[in-house]
């Protein structure tokens, strides 16, 4: 008996990989890996024999992905393409041809799958991005699958509603099929999350926390487990006190979830079906256990100044702790937002943000050394986050951006920089992504008029409405006697954001805005016809947000946009908008 | 014989499903087609084949066709490619 065992019945705490938030909790339906004894049966006698129960095991598959189709419906959403793709795996002819060529040598159809499924395998574990790699665990699902159909004629044993399931690994089809079942949450020793099955457990909001090593010996089936899958953690066999924490955070989760209502689930799209995405400004941590930042359209800006606590960056001892420190924190935020983008901005420090990090006193630190000018003239600091940036990206949804751009070389620059990051990177033989993004905060008019020369250098921008707003009118956002000057709506700040989002749009630069600007619903319509391709904003406002984008049409904001860009002041630009 | 080089422009690579897309497309073709990264080649008829090619974003690829339909085959699965699968 193994030393993790649970006959004790005492609370046991695991963790593993958080792949699909939510809290659950459920009696544990443990599936027992079935192992394939290749000792009795690894050579048949009629190999014509052997291939018909391999045809019918095929096609008693296939009718079983028919049935979960006829289940998931015709609308579109990842279930319906990882079903085809398995059944294109299945149908694949040279697969067959291989199966049939190795039972024909004598092998029983289950060695011949084996050894032909074990071959494509290992290709594709021998390749070197991590990324690819996890579709061997989904070679090796169908694998097993077919392999019990051969020896069981059916796909699964009868399940429990709202088990918790509690596996090796789970094939796409199976998640589909335990969802039917209504299962309360999902737990697997190994698996990645970009994994078909990782993918379809999010999309259906059904918890799941992956790479729980032994699993499926420490819990057995019939024990009360929770999961949290923002965390990552599962308590098998709680005590009250835990059971108690837990139902707290289960009615808070509730409660939200409830408020959030139906739209919730629908596109962002206007009234005549312009797609916008709808994103959302991350500052803490605490902030991705709010389930509307999942029901986004991705982080459209992470302020990483306030995500890391800075105060443990200064504490680290080498530049090499601070990298891997930040690494873990920008890879947590990347993988559970994964597949939908992250944009993390590098360290907007200076001016009101942290000024006594550095020991310098500026007279008017609004002008002064901020943003990509402290960060470049500290390069080893700013490479530890670049290189902690590149590393989160090799799930493919990460993507840089830079705060503070007014001049063209600090694009430049950068650019040079992230490409030596790169470098070292490749020296180590440390993966990322290798198409990863990037782009600039416009946030300066000095940016604003120059996207033209900044377009070749990034794949998008994304402007900051307050500083542009007061580097425009001259107007600090944060002084009481000129705040009537602050003024969003002046039209010297929207001539510029329509030049800079013309300038970008005409070199197929995409566009987006993580400014306060977007939280009014005039606004909302002007922003729309701007074009912009995405709109970011916090979290407690993207609801608001997206039923104003739902009630706006495109082309009645094309033209209220015009309109306004030929108003002659913010007064008269704002009586136009019904805007107090 | 032709030989056609493209590069994998959607950000997450080639995948299951524009490996199921290809197979759709190579298996309109007479032709045998081959796709092949760095020396290693596979089937373009065989999407578990595909599979195990590392074609990640940036990737370059070649499509080798031979046939009596070898432009077509090379065109239309160049096409695939350049559209990014339809992910972008």
């Amino acid at each position: 008996m193994s030393l993790n065992s649970n006959n004790g019945k005492g609370q046991i705490i695991l963790s593993g990989i958080p792949s699909s938030v939510g809290y659950s909790c459920g009696k544990a339906f443990v599936i027992k890996k079935s192992i394939f004894n290749s000792k009795r049966s690894e050579f048949a006698e009629n190999p014509e024999e052997e291939f018909e129960r391999f045809t019918k095991t095929i096609d008693e598959y296939e009718s079983q992905l028919d049935h979960y189709l006829s289940v998931v419906g015709k609308e579109k959403n990842p279930a319906l393409a990882v079903l085809n793709s398995v059944r294109s795996i299945l149908q694949d002819p040279f697969l067959r041809d291989e199966i049939k060529e190795n039972i024909d040598k004598g092998y029983s159809a289950e060695s011949a799958v084996e050894i032909v499924f074990n071959k494509y395998k290992n290709s594709i574990l021998s390749i070197k991005n991590r990324i690819l790699r996890e579709r061997a665990y989904e070679i090796e699902q169908i694998k097993n699958q077919i392999i019990e159909i051969l020896q069981t004629k059916k796909l699964s044993t009868y399940i429990p509603e709202h088990s918790i399931i509690v596996a090796n690994s789970l094939s796409p089809d199976q998640v589909i099929y335990f969802r039917n079942k209504q299962i309360a949450g999902i737990i697997t020793e190994v698996g990645g999350i970009t994994t078909h099955s990782s993918i379809l457990a999010r999309s259906y909001g059904i918890p799941e926390v992956i790479g729980v090593s032994n699993a499926t010996n420490i819990i057995s089936t019939g024990d009360e487990v929770i999961i949290d899958g923002y965390k990552g953690i599962v308590v098998v066999n709680p005590v009250e006190k835990t059971r108690e924490s837990f139902r707290l955070k289960v009615e808070k989760e509730k409660e939200l979830k409830k408020t959030l209502g139906e739209l919730i689930n629908l596109p962002t799209q206007t009234k005549d079906g312009k797609h916008i995405d709808l994103q959302i400004n991350l500052n803490t941590k605490d902030e991705l256990e709010n389930p509307v930042i999942y029901h986004s359209d991705g982080l459209g800006l992470v302020r990483t100044e306030h995500l890391v606590p800075l105060n443990e960056i200064w504490n680290q001892n080498n530049l090499e702790d601070s990298e891997n420190f930040q690494y873990e924190i920008y890879n947590e935020v990347a993988m559970k937002m994964y597949p939908k983008p992250v944009v993390f901005r590098a360290f907007d420090l200076g001016a009101d943000k942290f000024p006594n990090f550095f020991d310098f006193a500026e007279n008017n630190p609004m002008l002064g050394f901020r943003g990509i000018r402290l960060l470049l003239s500290k390069r080893g600091f700013f490479k530890a986050q670049i290189k902690a940036f590149l590393r989160a990206s090799v799930h493919g949804n990460v993507k840089i951006m830079l705060p503070m751009i007014s001049t063209l070389s600090e694009v430049q620059d950068s650019l040079q920089l992230i490409e030596e990051c790169k470098k070292e990177l490749d020296e180590k033989g440390i993966e990322y992504h290798k198409g990863i993004e990037f782009g600039v905060m416009i946030e300066t008019p000095a940016a604003a008029l120059i996207v033209d020369l900044i377009a070749p250098y990034v794949n998008f921008i994304s402007f900051g409405t307050n500083d542009l707003t007061q580097y425009t009118v001259v107007a600090d956002r944060d002084n009481s006697f000129v705040s009537n000057y602050f003024e969003p709506f002046h039209p010297s700040v929207l001539r510029l954001l329509k030049k800079a989002t013309d300038d970008a749009k005409k070199r197929k630069v995409k566009v987006g805005i993580c400014g306060e600007l977007a939280s009014h619903s005039s606004a909302t319509a002007l922003l729309i016809g701007l074009d912009f391709d995405s709109i970011s904003v916090s979290a407690p406002n993207f609801l608001q947000v997206k039923k104003w984008i739902s009630e706006i049409s495109y082309k009645e904001a094309r033209k209220k946009t015009r309109e306004v860009l030929k108003k002659a002041s913010a007064s008269e630009i704002r009586k136009y908008l019904n805007i107090s | 014989m032709v030989v056609k080089e493209v590069e994998v422009i959607n950000p997450a690579g080639m995948h299951t499903r524009p490996a199921a897309e290809v197979v759709k497309v190579a298996s309109r073709f007479k032709s045998k087609i081959f796709l092949e990264v760095d020396g290693y080649s596979v089937n373009a008829k065989s999407i578990i084949g595909l599979m195990t090619l590392p074609a990640v974003q940036g990737t370059k690829v070649k499509i080798i066709a031979e046939g009596i339909d070898e432009d077509a085959a090379t065109d239309a699965i160049a096409e695939l490619f350049n559209k990014g699968f339809n992910e972008i």
